[in-house]
């Protein structure tokens, strides 16, 4: 079906006038509130971990930092999406929405791609570059190289995390438009994360690296680095193909959703 | 021609085994204010949903100004304000928040000072400027249904879809919503939906009475309340079920509806036509066991015209 210009002109519109509000409400209260509870909160777990010197991982302050931005935000981001697609469904409030000039699609692509870019900010790109300030003056300073990382190696490390948090965003908006019920929503997506992440090197197919596991796989006995960290410490990015498969998933997901919320009933 | 701001053509709608429409068709005529009739579950929000793009008919065809509602759903609601039912908004959201929010979303809307001017106009218009900056989440239902209008308005619609507008409001909150209504039909085109007919009296010029998924009367309400030669109000006392059970027998009986206050039944008797009067009158005088108190031509207000259109169905 063609869609003309003026059609085109108020979907647009409309995405953006959601993207826009939820958006607003980040810069607001909900922001602050956000950006207070992950920079105290992420700077507070590595700092115990990296002042607590019995830990065996306790050294490794960079690696603890990616592994709580890998982990927290994401499982935070995996709640708020549910809450979003599933409680706004039940409540009304989408209903309400999509009786305005906005498309179904544009309306989940709004909400999931709102969330996204918040929790990014709060939860991963500002607490990341407190800790990044603060990590390297630590004494004893217990990073396991002799210099941090350069701020560019950082940055991308914690862009594959927010790669990484879309991803799990994305799923959960999809499965939230598909089930609509919130428990088992998130349940799902939590066993899909830690699938991805711990599922032994011995029953990974080669392909698996394609996946988001390429970029936050780890052993459970934390031997090696998570793929981030590999490009911390100055080693050539291998995941880099995990990067685009991910990003790729996760536009993938989110146009499942965008269509699967055409089909039922407000 | 004037396209009319509504236009629904053998509309149906089916949920697994309740048919919700049975090929509904109305027409809303641009520039009027009409109120939508039926009993609960008659398919008055069902119809209103499928206008707003909420639920997809299992067929037929809708479209408001000409723009069919299912090809062109987007191009339609940008040219609709709608008040749910049951209005919910972000209980996170102030009333002001939820005004400005959805004037962004209409195309060519209102920025900066011009939107925030547009959005104070309208809470002071529906009489909630002291409560502006509150959350929706503490509004009680009659404010909720206040805002549930300004946001409906805020977006300057051709089409103002009010789905109950003044269910859940007190006395003071109703006739203030009458009141807006009789405001903003010089700005828009009203459809609303309601149960209390004294309202639609009051405010509509037109009327689409609706049973049980289909239309069972629409046109001016003068037309609804005319007088018809073959509507006969009869007021009876003492025994009538007899002389029911023979009357409703005849073939020039169309339909009898009933009402009883104490001792006292008063009867709605359709004819199938006009010269079949002739035959009511000696029917009830020849009949025993009971008085006639009264018997007329039916002069009937929009209730007993609404009774005698809808009966006392309450939908499915």
């Amino acid at each position: 079906m063609a869609i003309d210009a003026a059609t085109l002109r108020i979907g647009v519109g409309g995405f953006f006038g959601v993207l826009g509000a939820d958006l607003r409400r980040w810069l607001g209260r909900r922001g602050l509130f956000h950006l207070i509870l992950w920079v105290a909160g992420i700077n507070g777990f590595v700092y115990s971990v990296v002042a607590t010197a019995n830990m065996p991982f306790g050294p490794l302050g960079y690696e603890n930092l990616l592994n709580a931005l890998m982990l927290f935000p994401v499982f935070a981001g995996i709640i708020l999406t549910e809450a979003t697609v599933v409680g706004e469904y039940r409540s009304g409030v989408a209903s309400w929405l999509v009786s305005k000039p906005v498309t179904r699609g544009g309306y989940v692509a709004a909400k999931l791609g709102a969330l996204w870019i918040g929790l990014a900010v709060t939860a991963i790109l500002i607490p990341g570059l407190v800790a990044n300030w603060w990590l390297p003056k630590v004494e004893p300073y217990r990073f396991v190289t002799p210099d941090a990382p350069s701020l560019g190696r950082f940055m991308v490390a914690l862009g594959v995390t927010m790669v990484v948090l879309g991803f799990f965003i994305a799923v959960t908006g999809f499965f939230g438009t598909v089930i609509r019920r919130r428990g088992p929503v998130a349940l799902l997506v939590m066993i899909l994360w830690l699938i991805l992440r711990f599922a032994p090197p011995q029953i990974r197919p080669s392909w698996y690296r394609y996946l988001p596991t390429g970029l936050m796989k780890a052993d459970l006995d934390f031997n090696s680095w998570i793929p981030g960290m590999e490009y911390v410490h100055g080693n050539p990015f291998d995941p880099v193909s995990a990067v685009w498969a991910t990003a790729a998933l996760s536009l993938m997901f989110v146009g499942g959703a965008m269509l699967f919320y055409r089909r039922f009933d407000l | 021609m004037t396209v009319p701001a509504i236009e629904i053509r053998q509309l149906k709608k089916r949920y697994r085994k309740v048919e919700a429409l049975r090929g509904l068709d109305l027409t809303v005529d641009q520039g009027s204010v009409c109120g939508f009739l039926g009993p609960n579950g008659a398919g008055k929000t069902t119809t209103m949903k499928i206008l707003m793009g909420l639920i997809g008919p299992t067929s037929g065809w809708a479209a408001v100004h000409g723009i069919d509602v299912r090809g062109s759903g987007l191009l339609a609601r940008s040219r609709i304000g709608y008040l749910p039912q049951d209005p919910v908004f972000p209980p996170y959201q102030t009333v002001r928040s939820v005004i400005a929010t959805v004037g962004r979303l209409y195309p060519g809307h209102l920025r900066g000072s011009a939107l925030r001017r547009r959005v104070d106009e309208l809470i002071d218009r529906v009489g909630m400027t002291d409560k502006a900056r509150r959350r929706t989440a503490g509004l009680s239902g009659g404010e909720r249904q206040r805002l549930g209008v300004a946001q409906a308005l805020i977006g300057e619609p051709d089409l103002l879809i009010l789905d109950e507008p003044s269910a859940g409001l007190d006395p003071t909150g109703r006739r203030d919503m009458l009141n807006l209504i009789d405001e903003i039909r010089a700005e828009t085109t009203v459809f609303y939906s309601t149960h209390i007919l004294d309202d639609v009296e009051r405010v509509s010029d037109t009327v689409v009475m609706i049973s049980r998924g289909a239309v069972v009367a629409q046109g001016d309400i003068d037309e609804i309340l005319t007088v018809s030669d073959t509507d006969y109000a009869v007021r009876l006392r003492g025994d009538t079920e007899a002389l029911h059970d023979r009357l409703v027998a005849e073939s020039w009986v169309d339909k009898i509806t009933t009402r009883r206050h104490g001792d006292i039944e008063d009867w709605l008797v359709r004819l199938s036509d006009g010269s079949a009067a002739d035959r009511l009158a000696p029917a009830l005088v020849e009949s025993e066991g009971h008085d006639i108190v009264e018997f007329h031509l039916s002069d009937r207000g929009l209730e007993e015209a609404y009774l005698a259109l809808v009966g006392a169905d309450d939908g499915d």
